[in-house]
């Protein structure tokens, strides 16, 4: 079972995981916690789940060893849907 | 094989598109599409507006919807060359076709007949009007399937040197899966799953049409490459 | 194409020169996808802002701990998945079936707590024409909940070639591997977006 510990996903597995239990206490946590920093914290999800899914792009999807072109259009999409989704959230 | 009937057949996606966009965007006030929110009495004064222009637009829809027909008859040729003998895929591309180019007619006879006689009773042009763009939108089962249909018999050539490039197969799977939100328009009246919304009629419009133009180029390119070297296109992997 | 796994078999996959795994076909299937799914949770956001209380009333009827523990399951499945194409690569196939099958099982278990949550919803009186914020819920979840189940298909198909595959033949499974991918990614998205943002 080595292998499994072994495996350079593991390490990444790992992260995303915290990462998630991180968003779920961000995201849920209510206690005195005034306007701005419900703001903060949404911000804060959306961000911390577009960096997971830039892990998964990179790591898990093997774009880290891809075609400068195929990486390129994948970070581009994290990047502007990020840039969107943030814009969107804080002027409309 | 006579190249130039495939290349006129392939080719009828153009005019197909061009006289829809004409017809629809330009002379019938068509797109973008009629609100599912609008009263009865809204859709009536649209209709009784622009009565002769829908007419028009109407004529010219009902003669460029055949063309979807040729064309996706020289998509299904190709395919079922793909596939060998029993061409199953390419004969349920081809039922396919049929409604989800057909279907248009139906919704352009429901569009003209709304427009047909002036002082119909509102809830009569209302029903209609509802009908033809339930007739545009919802349908997406077909052009979904046509669409997947094409995908999996690009991806199951086993060919040396296959019939179309394995990513057009790949891409008529996603052309079709985009075409599935229309379904769901009856739910909405409003938003974007409504049949005017992004997803329920932009998208799939946007899908489609490059649909087409994909699909076109992958067989003109089949066909070339039939005419150039048709020993290559026999070859079958081992 | 079948470059990368002839040099795979032989090299370790981190030394490996710039290839992209799997067909190219499925890549440009996957950024379709996403540039789909993209314009979905920007709209959402924007229409969100238009009823931004009716949003977040509705929002906190949502089981959030149903919601983690998806995102969890995906997160695990897709581990899995990476290790099953490191597996096919070094010519393991039993290791690479059950770590598949295990993928499976996540993503079944997906499928499962995603029916749980909508009986509760239905129970509830809850539908995708109760309001703007679950027309969003059952449209985004359940397009995405259509693409598990293509996922599943693929794992299942996957499964089937296991047995005769061949380190040669690890694109098939890069290219099934990166659409599961891509499924998980776009639940890491809807989920706190439907979920946690208020």
């Amino acid at each position: 079972m080595e292998w499994l510990i072994r495996s350079k996903a593991t390490p990444i597995w790992a992260l995303l995981f915290a990462a998630t239990c991180m968003s779920w206490a961000l995201g849920t946590c209510r206690a005195a916690r005034s306007g701005v920093s419900l703001e903060l914290a949404s911000i804060a999800v959306m961000l911390i789940a577009m960096i997971k899914i830039r892990f998964v792009l990179i790591h898990f999807m093997e774009l880290k060893h891809a075609p400068w072109i195929w990486r390129g259009l994948f970070e581009a999409w994290v990047a502007c849907v990020s840039i969107a989704l943030v814009t969107t959230y804080l002027l409309i | 094989m006579n190249p130039t009937t495939h290349r006129l057949c392939a080719w009828t996606g153009v005019p197909f598109i061009v006289l829809f966009t004409v017809a629809m965007i330009f002379i019938g006030h068509m797109v973008p599409p009629l609100p599912p929110s609008w009263t009865s009495a809204q859709v009536l004064d649209f209709y009784t507006t622009h009565g002769l222009a829908i007419r028009a637009a109407t004529a010219i829809m009902m003669m460029g919807t055949a063309f979807g027909f040729t064309w996706s008859a020289s998509v299904a040729v190709w395919t079922a060359r793909a596939e060998g003998a029993m061409p199953v895929l390419s004969f349920g591309q081809l039922v396919c076709a049929a409604w989800s180019f057909g279907g248009i007619y139906n919704a352009i006879v429901d569009f003209s007949s709304a427009a047909f006689r002036a002082g119909r009773p509102e809830q009569i042009v209302f029903s209609l009007n509802d009908h033809g763009w339930y007739w545009i939108v919802m349908p997406g089962s077909c052009a979904e399937l046509q669409c997947i249909l094409i995908g999996l018999a690009v991806l199951f050539d086993k060919r040396t040197n296959p019939i179309f490039p394995r990513w057009v197969g790949y891409f008529n799977i996603w052309a079709g899966i985009l075409q599935i939100p229309g379904a769901m328009m009856p739910f909405f009246k409003t938003g974007p799953f409504a049949w005017d919304g992004l997803f329920a009629f932009w998208m799939p419009l946007v899908v489609f049409s490059l649909w087409i133009y994909v699909d076109t180029w992958a067989v003109l390119r089949a066909i070339r490459g039939e005419v150039t070297s048709p020993a290559l296109a026999e070859t079958v992997a081992a | 194409m079948n470059e990368r796994a002839a040099v795979a078999s032989s090299v370790a996959p981190g030394r490996l020169a710039k290839v992209l795994p799997g067909e190219e076909g499925v890549w440009i299937l996957v950024l379709g996808d996403m540039i789909v799914f993209g314009l979905f949770f920007i709209t959402y956001l924007y229409y969100r802002a238009q009823e931004a209380d009716l949003f977040d009333r509705s929002q906190a009827l949502l089981n959030r701990d149903f919601g983690v523990i998806n995102t969890l399951l995906l997160l695990t499945s897709s581990w899995f998945v990476v290790m099953a194409v490191e597996a096919v690569r070094e010519g393991r196939n039993r290791r690479a079936k059950t770590l598949l099958r295990l993928a499976f099982l996540c993503g079944a278990g997906f499928c499962g707590i995603k029916a749980l949550e909508y009986t509760q919803k239905f129970r509830e009186g809850l539908t995708l024409v109760t309001n703007d914020f679950f027309m969003y819920y059952f449209m985004y979840t359940g397009i995405h909940v259509l693409h598990v189940a293509i996922g599943l298909g693929v794992l299942i198909f996957l499964m089937h070639k296991i047995d005769a595959a061949r380190p040669q033949d690890a694109p098939v499974f890069e290219s099934g591997a990166t659409f599961w991918h891509m499924v998980d990614l776009l639940w890491i998205m809807l989920f706190p977006l439907l979920y946690l943002v208020r």
